[in-house]
């Protein structure tokens, strides 16, 4: 297994069962410090590796290493996790439970005093911190969330759908929020199913599906190639059969071919005549993270 | 407020030690739950009821130096202390699994062994104001009552000793049937319910299975005879029952590790309710 060194953390054959049901398959990869967006549809294992690694769930088989700081009695010291479903007690003001979550997490009793009042400005709450949680609205809640999941300044900070219940403006409050902390120096896990939520937010990506690794690498890398989408008259499985045997990624994507591999436009007229199919629109297609998302997910379907 | 005006700000500096965490997660707990109205009320019920008029007795010349003045206050103030335990301990692990904020502890750097022994911790502190602070109490009253004698104290001594042993026997019993009842059912007032229903029903089983066959091996059914027989051996006094004694600790025992395994087991073994 490698060493934890310079990455967030480094799994190595890490999987959990229930029953028949593999969550997470064999997974191996060091995921680098960063904003990495981990994305997924439902079911994918995202929640279960997050689980997994904070050391909720107990792995079936493998292992995993996060940096653990020096001196500090475990590495969750120096991690922080925003849960996906509703986790406050109610009947304890904000101000009460961000401090509390502080002093457990290590920070002497007026440090942590002074952070929680520090992260509550940071995320924009009022007066309203020191009323009891149980009066508060979704999006306040999720505030309060993030503020126990940073309150003890970790490097390593897992968010768990962060953005689930909030309307658009709450949703653009929160991704704003997450990106300061990213571009603080922390590193941070976003695990969604909302793709946009990435793109804003984040610099690498992860895709998960059916308990296994689709992809790990940076976005602006992956999406960074450029497509040709091409709408053919004629023999259009011929057509793609040529593009790809001339070493392109051809594949149908609704009422167009894209065409990846930086094909050029002479390159898809050559191949439309050798096909003799008759080009009907040709324009460039940057790749969206939609694209390649239903594009992994879809070919790990089949 | 607008949130722009403040920026993250990163902390460097120590990281406090386990104990002090441990004594945070404690104190804070023990307050929340010792401060609620039922706690109260329960309290000052059974100190007005039990403890005060006995703390007068005390203050009668000898009267607080006898076995038997000790062994009917724990006889009589019983339920009060199951009401106490259903009132303060049914939500100790329950409301955790309930909110859901047992995540919030167990992904902090607080152990899972720190989680179960503070809980634990907190539950016999809450307990002790109930079941050991009045033996405490009173027994400090008839010392000073008898001009601090020390010769007095040197005879009497083990009947303190005596009610603490019974004392911290009832509550470490207690302790770990409330944590084990409400990490078993997940719901407070399910617990309370039966933690009550527990000690009360076992003592009409008991009664109906004597009336059936006569046997007075069948009060080992209940709770609350089973912990009058250990008080009774505690306290040197007579047994009213005809078994030998080892079997009421056994039992009470057996009832208290397999509470604590019931803890383990789903705090440890069971995957988490998140």
């Amino acid at each position: 297994m490698k060493e934890v060194g310079d990455f967030a953390f480094v799994t190595d054959n890490l999987s959990k069962s229930y029953g028949m049901v593999k969550a997470v398959n064999d997974l191996t990869v060091s995921v680098s410090k960063g904003s990495i967006g981990l994305l997924g549809p439902n079911g994918a294992g995202k929640s279960t590796l997050i689980k997994m690694l904070l050391g909720l769930i107990q792995p079936t088989s493998g292992q995993f290493r996060i940096t653990k700081v020096e001196g500090s009695g475990s590495y969750l010291d120096k991690v922080g996790y925003m849960p996906e479903h509703d986790c406050l007690p109610g009947s304890i003001s904000a101000v009460g439970l961000v401090s509390y979550m502080g002093q457990l997490s290590g920070l002497p009793s007026d440090v942590s005093m002074e952070r929680t009042h520090e992260i509550l400005d940071f995320v924009g709450m009022d007066e309203s911190r020191y009323r009891n949680i149980k009066s508060f609205s979704t999006g306040m809640k999720q505030k309060v969330k993030l503020c126990q999941a940073m309150v003890h300044d970790p490097d390593l900070v897992f968010f768990d759908e962060p953005t689930n219940g909030l309307d658009p403006e709450g949703r653009k409050e929160m991704l704003e929020l997450i990106r300061d902390v990213s571009k603080s120096g922390k590193t941070i896990i976003l695990s969604t199913h909302l793709l946009p939520d990435v793109e804003y937010v984040c610099k690498d990506v992860m895709i998960m599906n059916n308990g296994e690794l689709l992809l790990y690498d940076s976005l602006k890398e992956t999406l960074g190639s450029t497509n040709l989408a091409v709408r053919v008259r004629g023999d259009q499985e011929r057509f793609i059969e040529l593009m790809s045997g001339r070493g392109f990624e051809a594949r149908v994507m609704g009422s167009n071919i894209l065409i990846g591999g930086n094909a050029t436009s002479k390159e898809v007229y050559e191949a439309a005549r050798d096909s003799m199919v008759q080009v009907r629109y040709l324009s460039h297609h940057s790749r969206t993270l939609e694209d390649l998302f239903l594009q992994l997910v879809g070919d790990s379907n089949e | 407020m607008n949130r722009f005006a403040a920026k993250y700000r990163n902390w460097t500096g120590t990281n406090t030690t386990f104990g002090n965490r441990m004594s945070v997660f404690i104190s804070h707990e023990l307050k929340r739950i010792i401060k609620s109205k039922w706690s109260i009320l329960v309290l000052i019920l059974t100190y007005a009821l039990i403890v005060m008029p006995r703390i007068f007795q005390a203050m009668t010349p000898m009267m607080g130096f006898n076995s038997t003045f000790y062994f009917s206050m724990y006889d009589e103030m019983f339920l009060f202390i199951i009401l106490y335990a259903a009132v303060v301990g049914s939500g100790i692990i329950a409301s955790d699994f309930k909110d859901r904020s047992i995540v919030l502890y167990l992904t902090k750097g607080y152990s899972r062994k720190a989680y179960i022994l503070g809980k634990f911790t907190i539950l016999f502190l809450a307990f002790s104001l109930i079941t050991i602070l009045p033996l405490v109490i009173i027994y400090s009253i008839a010392l000073i009552s008898s001009d601090l004698s020390l010769s007095l104290l040197r005879e009497n001594l083990w009947i303190l000793g005596a009610g603490l042993a019974m004392g911290t026997f009832i509550t470490v019993f207690l302790s770990t049937l409330t944590a084990g009842l409400s990490s078993l059912l997940g719901d407070r007032r399910y617990t309370g319910a039966s933690l009550f229903a527990i000690s009360v029903l076992s003592g009409i089983v008991a009664d109906v299975l004597f009336s059936i066959n006569g046997n007075d091996m069948m009060w080992m059914a209940s709770i609350m005879d089973n912990f009058s027989m250990v008080g009774s051996y505690l306290f040197r006094l007579d047994s009213a029952y005809s078994y030998t004694r080892a079997y009421p600790f056994l039992i009470i025992l057996g009832i208290s590790v397999s509470m604590s395994y019931m803890v383990y087991h789903y705090i440890f073994r069971k995957e988490l309710r998140t």
